[in-house]
């Protein structure tokens, strides 16, 4: 029982070593992997080189750590709120961030620091909703959930009616909304790639907290654990994932809400695992949605493959999961 | 007999400002007895419980732990003394049941310690055994049936290593049974570890059969403490439950006959 997480999830690893190095290659110039590995190396062609280190490999990196990012956050809050809907923006990052970068855009000011703004937004919006759900000495998952939901419907139609006065520059806006790795660079993935990796280092321990948390509060707190402590820093180690993979990419979904299911679907339960599984998980199926998102004629954002291909995929999962036991 | 290891003084608490559930109960429990509490639906059995396991603090009064305040522990620290059974705990999805049991370690595991270390593996080995789980460990707790469930959660308590172990109702969703082996295995865990056992029932002829005393529990208030037989009398059972009742000797002991409400 203990080697197959460990094996599983080095397996995983590799094949994301694998997708990375297709999603490399395939592009509308396509390299070969020897390509690849020379334009790696800095030597051969110099447009292998150029394709390769300016454009593809921040792309594929920014990728794999917005997914590891939302996949991580999304089984945290799954946890923590022991509520298999849950999701990373449940407590309103989406609508926040969503909000936040929406004003510059529609105004056409300061277009350099909307991934300032989002991170800023995604914050203090879950700060807020914290706020609203604290009472004396406790923090209720149900207020906690409501507080999200009503902050973010609040935020989200602020946001509509800003997109709905800004006629030409609705497309830019909606670009972000639904999230994109489009043209997304090296400067991206330095801002991002260090409070990302602090974030995995530090969700990793919370599994055995949230296995707990699954016997209900009475037990969980029989057992030692202070529920209020224990919902702020989980919430917070997940607002810090998401805020970042926000920042650079807009508000991609599902992958969160998905990915903790995926891991379920292929055996692991236990948060002590799914935790590492889920942030592997979410890298392999961002840098998949968002290879066969820039694969077409036209080039779609991420966002709208995630859901396009990852629903369909993940309901026939689900199906023949049920049907074959 | 040595001191109390639990008790309460002057006691009052629930769940709303100004409206104690439970009020004034002093309450002396003694190491290794098995104290049952018994008293009609909202008596306040259950809230007694917990606020004699600090999940509620008291309103008024304290709550003494060898002697020592029960909100001076840490919960860490209390959590290696004391463990709840709540009524209905909930599974956690997809755990196998050593996975489950292997929680009770919580208390004694820092934060960063990825395995169990040797000594806990060697409780979660024994609170296994000892409730005849070890065929069933690699199981999922979902696939078990009610009786076998309720086994994998007082295994859970057991591997906390507690010196006490509250249960609240933990043989409401069993049958016969499942029922009496359940108590038959807390007895023999009160006898062989010297567990202090503080169990709320329903069941007036399992609190008469199992345990060293009995708290009945009228409005919140105590009404009555001490040998069950003595507690358990029929003028106290007219007087709580409302019930005329016959005790007759039987083979295990004095038994409730209830005849009919009044």
């Amino acid at each position: 029982m203990k080697a197959r997480p460990v094996a599983g999830l080095l397996g995983l690893t590799a094949l994301l070593g694998g997708i990375g190095l297709l999603a490399l290659r395939l592009g509308s110039v396509p390299l070969t992997t020897s390509q690849v590995v020379q334009a790696l190396l800095r030597q051969g062609e110099e447009l292998p080189q150029t394709i390769l280190w300016e454009l593809r490999l921040p792309r594929v990196l920014l990728g794999m750590a917005v997914g590891a990012a939302l996949g991580t956050a999304g089984a945290l809050m799954q946890g923590m709120l022991r509520n298999p809907l849950a999701d990373p923006y449940l407590l309103g990052i989406a609508a926040g961030a969503g909000l936040a970068a929406v004003i510059p855009i529609v105004q056409g000011v300061a277009l350099a620091w909307v991934p300032l703004v989002a991170w800023v937004g995604s914050v203090a919006t879950a700060l807020l909703v914290y706020a609203l759900a604290w009472q004396p000495g406790q923090l209720s998952v149900t207020r906690l959930i409501l507080a999200g939901v009503a902050v973010s419907a609040f935020l989200g139609s602020v946001t509509t009616i800003l997109l709905l006065f800004a006629d030409d520059r609705v497309q830019i806006a909606l670009n972000w909304l639904v999230g994109s790795l489009n043209a997304r660079g090296w400067e991206e993935v330095q801002a991002v790639a260090l409070p990302i990796v602090m974030g995995l280092l530090a969700a990793w321990p919370w599994g055995r907290t949230l296995d707990i948390l699954g016997l209900g509060d009475e037990r969980a707190m029989s057992l030692g654990l202070s529920l209020t402590k224990v919902r702020l820093a989980v919430g917070l180690t997940a607002t810090w994932l998401t805020a970042a993979a926000v920042s650079v990419s807009g508000l991609i979904g599902f992958v969160g809400l998905m990915v903790p299911h995926l891991v379920r679907l292929l055996g692991v339960q236990t948060y002590r695992w799914l935790i590492p599984w889920a942030a592997v998980m979410g890298a392999l199926v961002l840098t998949t949605a968002d290879t066969l998102a820039r694969l077409g004629r036209i080039e779609l954002p991420v966002g709208a493959m995630t859901a396009l291909m990852g629903a369909p995929f993940f309901i026939t999962l689900l199906y023949r999961r049920s049907g074959g036991a | 007999m040595s001191g109390p290891i639990l008790a309460a003084v002057g006691v009052s608490g629930g769940y709303q400002p100004r409206q104690p559930v439970v009020q004034g109960i002093d309450l002396e429990i003694y190491p290794g007895e098995w104290l049952t509490l018994v008293g009609p639906n909202g008596s306040g059995k259950s809230t007694l419980l917990r606020l004699l396991s600090r999940l509620l603090v008291p309103s008024q009064g304290a709550v003494f732990l060898h002697g020592r305040r029960l909100g001076d522990y840490s919960a860490r620290e209390l959590a290696r003394h004391l463990a709840l059974l709540p009524q209905s705990p909930l599974l956690p999805a997809g755990l196998t049941v050593r996975e489950t049991v292997s929680l009770g370690r919580h208390p004694y595991q820092p934060w960063w310690q990825w395995d169990l270390d040797a000594a806990s593996q060697t409780q979660v080995n024994r609170a296994l055994a000892q409730m005849e789980l070890l065929p069933w460990q690699d199981r999922p707790v979902s696939e078990l049936s009610g009786g076998q469930r309720q086994r994998v959660f007082l295994a859970l308590a057991l591997a906390q290593d507690p010196k006490i172990l509250l249960l609240d109702e933990p043989t409401t969703f069993l049958d016969l049974h499942y029922q009496l082996s359940l108590l038959q295995q807390l007895r023999r865990l009160q006898q062989e570890q010297e567990l202090t056992l503080v169990v709320a029932l329903h069941d007036l002829n399992l609190a008469l059969r199992y345990s060293d005393r009995v708290g009945l529990l009228q409005q919140g208030r105590l009404r009555a403490m001490g040998d069950p037989q003595e507690v358990l009398k029929p003028a106290h059972l007219q007087e709580v439950f409302g019930i005329a009742a016959h005790v007759l000797d039987t083979p295990v002991g004095p038994q409730i006959v209830p005849l009919h409400p009044l």
